[in-house]
């Protein structure tokens, strides 16, 4: 990085807040996935206006701006592959308003997401999205990325919650998109557009969210089926019976074999699947449905159904689920996670496909992920440092994804194209799709120093 | 112990997740990802692969954990952090040497009592002839580099004599059902001895005989600095007086010196130190585990809460058991406070070289002990001891920070002030 452009950015957030030491650099290089990618320079703003004068300082140079909250993405989306600036938005983070009257939050990007929730559950609402790394993760990386999580099925995802936005352009202009109102119809859904543009269209400072009133209790329940196909028409009956479980975690047998051997809590090694279920609302309500849930699995055939009867053992049902990260990189330390999505009544098929594909590949392969929403993390496990055996992944990455395509599902459900998804995109948009993106891109971005590479131009 | 090489799937572990930025006490300070594990994990795998070097900034960033190990038991992966950090340590010092100042420390002060007791003794004149407020109100504190008036505060307040001189070599109980070695550690026996009192008349109203074995530091801070050649020389001299000593047991209050002991059997791969660290036992793991406690019969009328050590709760699996003592106690409350087992950022030596950070991790804790109420804070270790009282004595409170055993003394002795 040119020492000038140092000095300015120096001048533009305050010496401390530019950091180029190779060490410190090399930390900002990596998201959840493998890639990586060092930047020149790492600048940690406070406002919109330094942020819009970063901006406007990259785009005069011709330098890239990779904007970032934690760095817990799972597409690449924020990894410098370019090098340039890492432009970590993580000291934003005040929480600036929850409006009880109104039913909304204002917020800076670096807000954590869990955070956000505790702060709104504390005055009796609730902010519905929960990506898996709530814990760390950014409320700006979410809209960003469009995070999901299980609870997409009844609450939808983070889109869905987006009001309004503050977004720096890449030429460094301060763009106001939405508002406080739930109905909006102003002019193009500029908010829409921003939500899960990646990163690569404008950077968020500010975003309006919307709340709703925090459920009143949950019931949980866990259920045992002998194959996946069984699992998979309970769910679909449950729904038939007029209810929207807030969750439905499928486990497949790799999974549930790799939990077991690792926390040996009494799971049926011979099962096919495992169904989480979970219902929320008013008590009554919630009571009525999670004993519909129980007889609908067991009328379908399920081996044994357990209903949680305290929070204690509510988090014991969960704590299966919870392993199963750790529980697969038992077998192997590289773990390669999917979120090709397919519409759920194709989830059997689905399965069947990626089973077939990890055989011809000899690849193993952990299935669970949401089978209400279709949203299936297929993941392979795999040893990094064998090159033979990482070719081989990347060619059943391709064929999985072409299977959900043909199963009229999408590339991604949840984690963005990112880097890692890029090559594949014209799979799923078309050329035309590509052509009306590099517009909108070329736009708003004419200098291509927002991001570059990711997503589009791959 | 293995080296960093050695350790490569760890390393390979790592999914960088970032689950660990949730619970890192560092992390959540600074919000600067050198800081958390997932940065440091990835930094030594570019250091093994060769891409980046020993540097100063390197040396500075490996040095910026608190070893709490918090970030582990959040980890899917499992991966063992404080492991690669004191690899990483060990080998930092191989490729650029140690502070003279830590040098000599860990080889001549701390391997021999005499020398750590002639240290003490010094202090203790700085403390009480005078000389300790003419250097605060002089300016000269301020005026010398190093951050020295900082670190000049927190020097631990030391006794005229130490604890181990104040007793004799073995402490017969009346009507012996037990016989065990005590280890008292550097900071009881020089800073608090009132806890090895407490240890004393607590073991002897419940007839366990307390043998007092000849003794030094238990390697701890050299491991944390990467002086492994200065553990194994201190281990090994701890290991040959208790086996002198003839003890089945070796009894520890001090939860950091617990977990050292604990770990010479795998750190120096002997069948002499893997039966030592077997005989090892924190004060409240033996008490619950291994005598028929009888509580004494005078109430201790107050309210406390209980700080959770790391060495305690995650290098021993320890928490219970204090807590368990506790409400034995007749007469008194145990208030629990948020984060009971949050780390209070004292970390060994970390709260000298990392000063302010270190007070800043720490003041959540003492937010979260005053928000309880309780009229003391209990815990099982005196490195905790010194920063949480520092950090009360910062926050304008005057509530007192005592071990468990001095509480449970005190149902036997009655009355008397503590703190």
């Amino acid at each position: 990085m040119y020492q000038a452009v140092v000095e300015r950015l120096k001048h533009i957030v305050d010496g401390k807040n530019v950091v180029t030491a190779l060490e410190d650099r090399m930390t900002y290089a990596y998201d959840g996935t493998m890639q990586t990618g060092v930047p020149g320079v790492v600048v940690f703003p406070r406002t919109a206006q330094q942020v819009a004068e970063v901006l406007r300082l990259a785009n005069r140079e011709g330098i890239p701006v990779y904007p970032r909250g934690a760095g817990t993405g799972l597409s690449g989306g924020s990894v410098p592959e370019q090098g340039g600036i890492a432009l970590v938005l993580t000291d934003m983070n005040r929480i600036l308003e929850v409006d009880t009257g109104n039913l909304l939050a204002v917020v800076e990007p670096g807000v954590v997401t869990e955070a956000l929730q505790q702060e709104v559950e504390r005055v009796g609402l609730f902010y519905p999205p929960d990506p898996g790394s709530l814990k760390s993760c950014t409320i700006g990386g979410n809209i960003a990325e469009n995070a999901g999580g299980p609870r997409a099925l009844k609450y939808g995802v983070t889109r869905d919650y987006v009001l309004g936005l503050e977004v720096v352009t890449p030429t460094g202009e301060i763009l106001r998109t939405g508002g406080k109102t739930v109905k909006n119809v102003t002019g193009y859904d500029l908010t829409r557009l921003m939500t899960g543009s990646e990163g690569t269209l404008g950077v968020i400072t500010r975003a309006v969210l919307r709340l709703i009133p925090r459920p009143q209790d949950v019931r949980t329940a866990m259920a045992v089926f002998a194959t996946v196909e069984g699992a998979a028409e309970a769910v679909a009956e449950v729904s038939r019976r007029g209810i929207l479980p807030t969750t439905l975690e499928l486990m497949d047998d790799v999974t549930i074999r790799c939990v077991e051997n690792y926390l040996r809590m009494g799971l049926p090694l011979d099962a096919g699947a495992i169904l989480l279920i979970e219902v929320d609302g008013f008590r009554p309500a919630v009571d009525e449905a999670i004993v519909t849930v129980e007889k609908v699995c067991r009328e379908l055939g399920a081996t044994g159904v357990k209903v949680a009867a305290s929070p204690a053992e509510r988090e014991e049902l969960w704590r299966a689920r919870r392993a199963v990260s750790a529980a697969i990189v038992q077998l192997k330390p590289t773990k390669i996670s999917e979120d090709a999505t397919v519409p759920r009544s194709r989830v059997p098929e689905m399965v069947r496909r990626l089973k077939a594909i990890a055989q011809k590949y000899g690849l193993t392969m952990a299935i669970f992920g949401h089978a209400g929403d279709g949203n299936l993390h297929p993941n392979i496990l795999a040893d990094r440092r064998d090159p033979e055996e990482m070719a081989r992944v990347e060619l059943a990455v391709e064929e999985l994804f072409r299977a959900a395509l043909e199963l009229e599902g999408t590339l991604s459900g949840e984690h963005g194209i990112g880097s890692m998804k890029a090559p594949y995109l014209p799979l799923e948009v078309g050329e035309t799709g590509i052509r009306v993106m590099r517009g909108i891109k070329q736009v708003l971005d004419p200098n291509n120093i927002l991001s570059p590479g990711k997503m589009l131009w791959g | 112990m293995k080296k960093l090489s050695e350790l490569r799937s760890q390393l390979d572990r790592c999914s960088k997740c970032g689950n660990c930025q949730a619970v890192c006490p560092l992390y959540l300070e600074t919000k600067r990802e050198p800081l958390v594990a997932r940065g440091k994990v990835f930094l030594l795998d570019n250091l093994i692969e060769g891409r980046v070097g020993w540097s100063r900034r390197m040396e500075e960033v490996i040095s910026l954990c608190l070893l709490c190990r918090t970030c582990e038991v959040n980890c899917p992966n499992g991966v063992q952090v404080a492991r690669l950090v004191l690899a990483a340590r060990a080998e930092l010092a191989l490729a650029r040497g140690l502070s003279i100042w830590k040098k000599t420390a860990f080889h001549y002060l701390l391997t021999s009592s005499g020398n750590l007791n002639l240290l003490a003794r010094l202090l203790y004149l700085y403390q009480r002839s005078g000389l300790q407020s003419v250097a605060r109100k002089s300016g000269l504190l301020q005026a010398l580099p190093w951050g020295l008036e900082d670190k000049e505060r927190l020097l631990p307040m030391v006794g005229r004599r130490a604890f181990a001189r104040t007793v004799p070599p073995v402490m017969e109980a009346p009507g012996e059902k037990r016989r065990v070695g005590y280890f008292y550690g550097c900071m009881t026996n020089h800073a608090y001895p009132g806890i090895g009192q407490a240890f004393l008349t607590v073991m002897q109203a419940n007839g366990v005989t307390v043998v007092l074995p000849p003794q030094v530091c238990c390697g701890l801070p050299a491991l944390a600095s990467g002086d492994r050649e200065a553990v194994v020389k201190l281990a090994k001299r701890n290991i040959g007086w208790f086996r002198a000593a003839g003890v089945d047991r070796v009894v520890v209050d001090c939860a950091s010196c617990g977990s050292m002991l604990k770990e010479y059997g795998e750190l120096m791969g002997t069948r002499e130190a893997g039966e030592f660290s077997q005989k090892v036992r924190d004060v409240a793991e033996f008490l619950t585990e291994e005598v028929d406690i009888r509580p004494g019969a005078y109430p201790v009328e107050m309210t406390v809460t209980y700080h959770d050590p790391c060495h305690l709760k995650r290098y021993q699996g320890i928490h219970r058991a204090p807590r368990e003592l506790l409400h034995a106690v007749p007469g008194l409350a145990l208030r629990e406070m948020e984060g009971a087992d949050r780390c209070c950022g004292s970390a060994g030596s970390f709260n000298l070289t990392h000063c302010r950070l270190s007070m800043r991790v720490g003041s959540h804790k003492t937010r979260n002990i005053l928000a309880t109420g309780a009229e003391a804070v209990v815990t099982g270790c005196p490195a905790c001891r010194l920063q949480l009282a520092k950090g009360l004595e910062q926050g304008g409170s005057a509530v007192p920070v005592v071990h468990t055993l001095e509480i449970l003394s005190r149902s036997y002795l009655g009355g008397k002030e503590m703190g």
